[in-house]
């Protein structure tokens, strides 16, 4: 036993004790979940460099083993310092008002974070990844209704994709022989000459898993759900690390099986035998036009959302369809472009979500329209936020940029160019949304309501500044963060990128960021003596704008009425109402629930059960089990 | 020395920019058989804006003002001026086109902290029209990229060296008038203009900006003018050999968005972008396939 | 109260530095017209084709935080006067009022009405009026020069006068103003809401559009 089983061993009692010893001292609870935070990242550090490390742990009928992989660590030690951020921002955000009693839960769901990231089988890696839907349903419902409504509904999409993967899983077992994940995908390899069909179920099986999780593709409406009824500060972990699951699982056993033949990753075997596009193979082709979709479709339901945690919510499928798009073209550059844009939308979706937390901390509003000027009271939550918009809409000098030049970099590099164009308008429309929050919350009217709150608390404070500091950093110098990844793609098989510490080469054009980051500053002070230079400002009151002369108050005009945000994009509206009202797979998914829902009410009628279409689908899953076991 | 380069650099792009608006309005004056100002009017426009007392509503005004015009500033160092860059670059296309929306956003910002809903109104059609002619353009950006395999405008200038059948503009037709439609609503002119609209939301973002804040939006849309008339110039029209050559193309660039700008009513911001998307957009698609067979 | 302050030119007149910037001031004149009365309809020969303002640099902008120069362009009313006087304020530094025609002047063939004002120099400082009923659009152009040649000078001060006799103009406003409350009072809190209620169903154009149309 080493340090990574007894790491998560440790946590999970932890977490498990605190929920019993602590009851009645709740924020002893949340001081465990720092603890536990704390100690991972520690466990990240002492295990940097110890690759191949391998740990296992007798489950009785299995044994669940673990390995270090360079790729695992990553997202690991990444998932770790954001939780641990999170985790400071959790100790202030809880207190008398606001405390809510997930701690516990989400030590554990910490655990299986870990556990997720470190497995070498795919016993491990199904326990932990049952573990952390488990434990993230009930901290997504912690408690209310409306968010029950929301936990159940990500419940039973998370049920479909535990079904895709026990089925994937059962079947690479019959086809392999063996539980272990790189060992079972290598051998996949070898098998394209002779079984490709078979090897497009699992493909299919565990891209139906990963999407789900990612909320990928038709999966794309449980994010708005789910993390906008979270516990606040939940969603910002739910958002910036839970949803990335999906693409380490896609970088883990999808991309691999793609591999082309020559590369490291297919060394031994004859590697990817079937139909290609541009050089891409066609599954994968496919999969990033289901990202592109996911991209722009995601991006239009944004722009018409009011709710601030839905709307970002959307844009954390919106990135979530990028970086899949990346994945997709399968060649190092594409996997370096999408980890390092899943580390960056860890880094700037996290601060944003903490940023919103913060405000809904102060105000308890969640609604965009209701809120306005929250800048004028809050400037570092205003700062978190703003740096978070640049650096999601990927405009230097913040993280977003470095990524997405990537992400398009890799799709030059085997002239996607149609795909290119969905990716080029949820680029530039993300644009709307952000700005839209940016407008409605944080600048426009300061409602009287708000006029005495106070700023974002220090630890708060403290949480949003260190990300701030991480996302100028990596927009500068992504370097330390993209060589660790070239080495672990390196190491993982997918061959190489040229990156330096300031420099990326591209394939239609290479960029320096630090000089980018640079110039920028540079235009600011520059810009800044031009303003020094011009007569003095005075300030004015708020209210004191252009009105054709009418005082606003004769009028009985409020701020909160002069705040222009409801239906900030009516045009745009106007324009998409019709695409939003035919397509809808919300509606679709609505049918086969509704259908479940009349069988299972028949059933209820002999058994007391309560909520049994979950428990419907959740038998529906131990059917496919035994089918799967059977074929 | 890189330094004064840059300084230099900037105050040239100002400079340009503003002698071209003041040549636009002589443009249009003209198409309504007016004399029109002197050509250095804008210039005059400027200094007398920084010489005017200003109001702001909120430091975030300030800042986001800053941030507008340096955005488009910082842009504009990785504009290769006929072969010229002051920075040591490639002039990298996608670089300029996602620093430019940093100028905007800051400029977005500001206008947002005054408080006044115009100005969000403003924003948000500039916004969304933004959507209509940006991808037309990343389009046309993604066709130079089927063709050539570069997107840096360095290369392609010289891709295109060797006379005017050698142009883009002539080898992509559709293209290029894709380019010009979409051009006209980058730089905001009519039919292009609902964001603006003085009759409507009294000048839609500018609603608040007084003094040295309009200096500050005035000069952001003369950099603006060199840097999307540059990108065309450098894209379609070969580049140039010598910078007086660069200026004049681009000049006759702007005089034709004037001239169009002149002659045309507004249209409404939903009908704007459906008609960037429909016609720049699939003229600009045609382009790409037709690049991508060849 | 205060009485009007007697200042000698001499001291209100601007410095070196500042003619200097006044050169580009005068030439570059940036105008919202206040279309109260009849006179705005002048302003579109002076500005289009036949006379062409913008020669002199001058030309029309939306809003007063834009605008150098308020041009109050027929007779005011006195429930006009209130959104003038807010108009004025709202213009950064230096600004010039422009008074267009008799009526600002003197009341013009208003000057006994109960709804006008007569002379608009009392509320706040008109640096230049134009004679007339209406002036023609060569007077309009004629007494833009003679407003360009002062401001040069350095002479078209009306804002500073505003500035150091604040008291007595807001005294002369409130005498005005006050016959502009509502006979009952104003209303109630409740009423009010009900207000913006209705004006929130028609749409804000209504509202915003009355002054500054280019």
């Amino acid at each position: 036993m080493s340090l990574m089983t007894t790491s998560m061993l440790s946590v999970m009692l932890a977490g498990l004790l605190s929920s019993i010893a602590f009851r009645k001292v709740k924020r002893l609870q949340w001081v465990v979940l720092f603890a536990a935070a704390v100690f991972f990242s520690y466990v990240a550090v002492s295990l940097y460099g110890k690759w191949g490390l391998t740990d296992s742990l007798n489950l009785g009928l299995f044994t669940a083993s673990f390995t270090n992989s360079y790729i695992g660590w990553l997202f690991f030690a990444f998932s770790s310092g954001v939780s641990l951020i999170i985790s400071i921002f959790s100790l202030s955000f809880n207190d008398k008002k606001h405390i809510t009693g997930v701690a516990p839960l989400w030590t554990v769901l910490l655990a299986a974070n870990a556990g997720i990231f470190f497995a070498a089988d795919w016993i491990a890696f199904l326990v932990a990844w049952e573990l952390m839907g488990w434990t993230s349903f009930f901290i997504i419902s912690h408690g209310k209704e409306k968010s029950f409504q929301a936990g159940i509904y990500y419940f039973a999409l998370s049920l479909i994709g535990t079904a895709a993967l026990l089925a994937a899983i059962f079947t690479i077992q019959g086809a392999t022989g063996t539980f272990a994940i790189a060992a079972s995908v290598k051998a996949l390899l070898a098998l394209w000459s002779t079984k490709p069909g078979l090897l497009y179920f699992i493909a299919i099986l565990l891209t139906v898993t990963f999407f789900a999780k990612s909320a990928a593709g038709p999966f794309y409406m449980w994010p708005a759900k789910a993390h906008a009824e979270a516990p606040d500060d939940f969603s910002s972990f739910l958002s910036g690390i839970m949803i990335k699951y999906g693409v380490y699982g896609l970088i883990l056993a999808v991309i691999p099986m793609f591999a082309e033949p020559g590369t490291a990753a297919a060394a031994g075997t004859a590697g990817y035998l079937g139909a290609a596009v541009h050089g891409t193979p066609l599954y994968l082709y496919i999969l990033g036009w289901v990202a592109a979709f996911t991209a722009v479709w995601a991006t239009i339901l944004a722009i018409r959302e009011n709710d601030m945690k839905r709307l970002m919510a959307y844009s954390t499928v919106s990135n979530i369809g990028f970086i899949i798009l990346a994945l997709s073209v399968n060649t190092a550059f594409g996997i370096a472009a999408a980890i390092f844009h899943t580390f960056n939308h860890m880094i700037f979706k996290g601060g944003i979500f903490l940023s919103l937390a913060s405000v809904k901390f102060r105000t308890g509003e969640r609604e965009m329209h209701k809120l306005g000027g929250m800048a004028y009271r809050m400037p570092i939550a205003f700062f978190a936020f703003l740096l978070g918009i640049i650096a999601a809409a990927g405009i230097p000098p913040m993280n977003g940029f470095a990524s997405k030049w990537m992400v398009f970099q890799a799709l030059f590099s085997h002239k996607l160019l149609f795909l290119m164009i969905p990716a080029f308008f949820a680029s530039t429309a993300s644009f709307m949304y952000l700005y839209r929050g940016l407008h409605s919350i944080y600048l426009g009217q300061l409602s009287p309501r708000f006029a005495k709150i106070k700023p974002a608390p220090p630890l708060q404070s403290i949480a949003m500044i260190l990300l701030m500091v991480a996302m100028y950093v990596l927009g500068g110098w992504p370097g330390f963060v993209l060589q660790p990844v070239n080495s672990a793609i390196a190491n993982a098989g997918f061959g190489s990128i040229q990156v330096s510490l300031g420099s990326i080469v591209g394939t239609t054009t290479s960029i320096h960021l630090t000089v980018v980051s640079f110039v920028f500053l540079f235009s600011v002070v520059g810009v800044f003596v031009l303003y020094i230079l011009g007569k003095r400002r005075s300030h004015v009151e708020a209210m004191d704008t252009y009105t054709a002369g009418e005082t606003p108050e004769d009028w009985g005009v409020t701020p909160e009425q002069y705040h222009y945000a409801y239906r900030f994009y009516e045009p745009w509206e106007k324009m998409t109402d019709p695409l939003v009202d035919t397509v809808s797979f919300e509606r679709w998914f609505e049918n086969i629930r509704h259908n479940f829902a009349r069988m299972s009410r028949s059933i209820a009628r002999w058994t007391a059960m309560k909520r049994p279409a979950t428990m419907l689908a959740a038998s529906a899953v131990v059917l496919i089990l035994i089918l799967g076991v059977l074929l | 020395m890189i330094v004064l380069q840059t300084i230099g650099a900037a105050a040239l792009a100002m400079a340009i920019g503003l002698l071209f608006m003041g040549i636009g309005r002589i443009v249009t004056a003209r198409l309504q058989r007016r004399v029109g100002p002197p050509v250095w009017q804008c210039y005059i426009d400027v200094v007398k804006c920084f010489s005017r007392k200003s109001t702001s509503h909120h430091f975030v005004m300030d800042l986001g003002s800053i941030m507008g015009l340096a955005g488009l500033v910082a842009a504009a160092m990785f504009m290769p001026v006929a072969g010229w860059l002051p920075l040591q670059s490639t002039g990298p296309l996608l670089v300029i086109l996602y620093l430019m929306p940093i100028g905007y956003l800051g400029m977005a910002m500001g206008v947002s902290a005054s408080g006044n809903p115009l100005a969000a109104i403003g924003i948000g059609r500039a916004l969304t029209m933004m959507v209509g002619y940006e991808v037309p353009f990343a389009i046309l950006l993604l066709g130079l990229v089927a063709t050539f395999g570069t997107s840096s405008l360095v290369a392609l200038n010289q891709l295109q060296a060797g006379g005017l059948l050698a142009w883009n503009a002539v080898r992509m037709p559709f293209g290029f008038v894709a380019a010009l439609i979409a051009l006209q609503a980058m730089l905001a002119e009519k039919p292009f203009d609902a964001m603006i609209a003085p009759a409507e939301i009294a000048s839609g973002p500018m609603v608040e900006l007084g003094g040295k804040f309009l200096g500050l939006a005035f000069l952001q849309h003369s950099v603006a003018i060199f840097i999307e008339t540059g990108l065309v110039v450098n894209m379609f029209l070969g580049g140039a050999t010598s910078i007086w050559i660069f200026f004049v193309k681009q000049l006759v660039l702007y005089t034709i968005v004037m001239a169009f700008n002149g002659i045309y009513a507004r249209y409404r911001v939903e009908q704007a972008t459906r008609f960037l998307w429909i016609f720049a957009g699939s003229l600009a698609f045609v382009q790409l396939v037709i690049n991508v067979l060849k | 109260m205060s009485e009007l302050l007697e200042i000698s030119r001499e001291e209100i007149i601007d410095g070196k530095w500042e003619r200097i910037l006044n050169f580009f001031r005068s030439r570059s004149l940036w105008m919202l017209y206040y279309c109260t009365g009849c006179g705005a309809v002048e302003l579109p020969p002076t500005m289009t084709s036949r006379f062409d303002m913008e020669r002199f640099g001058i030309g029309p902008m939306a809003t007063p935080r834009q605008a150098d120069i308020l041009l109050v362009t027929g007779y005011v009313s006195v429930k006009t006067l209130k959104r003038i006087i807010r108009t004025y304020e709202q213009m950064p530094e230096p600004k010039w009022v422009v008074g267009f025609g008799s009526c600002p002047i003197d009341g013009g063939i208003y000057w006994n009405s109960y709804a006008t004002i007569n002379h608009l120099e009392k509320y706040i400082p008109v640096d230049l009026s134009l004679g007339g009923c209406m002036p023609r659009p060569q007077a309009v152009i004629d007494g833009f020069t003679k407003l360009m040649k002062l401001i040069e000078k350095g002479e078209a001060v009306g804002y500073k006068k505003y500035r150091l006799n604040h008291d007595w103009y807001k005294r002369n406003q409130r005498e005005v103003l006050e016959r502009t409350e509502p006979v009952l009072g104003p209303p109630a809190k409740g009423q009010a809401r009900a207000f913006a209620r209705d004006v929130e169903s028609v749409e804000l154009s209504h509202i915003s559009g009355s002054g500054g149309e280019k």
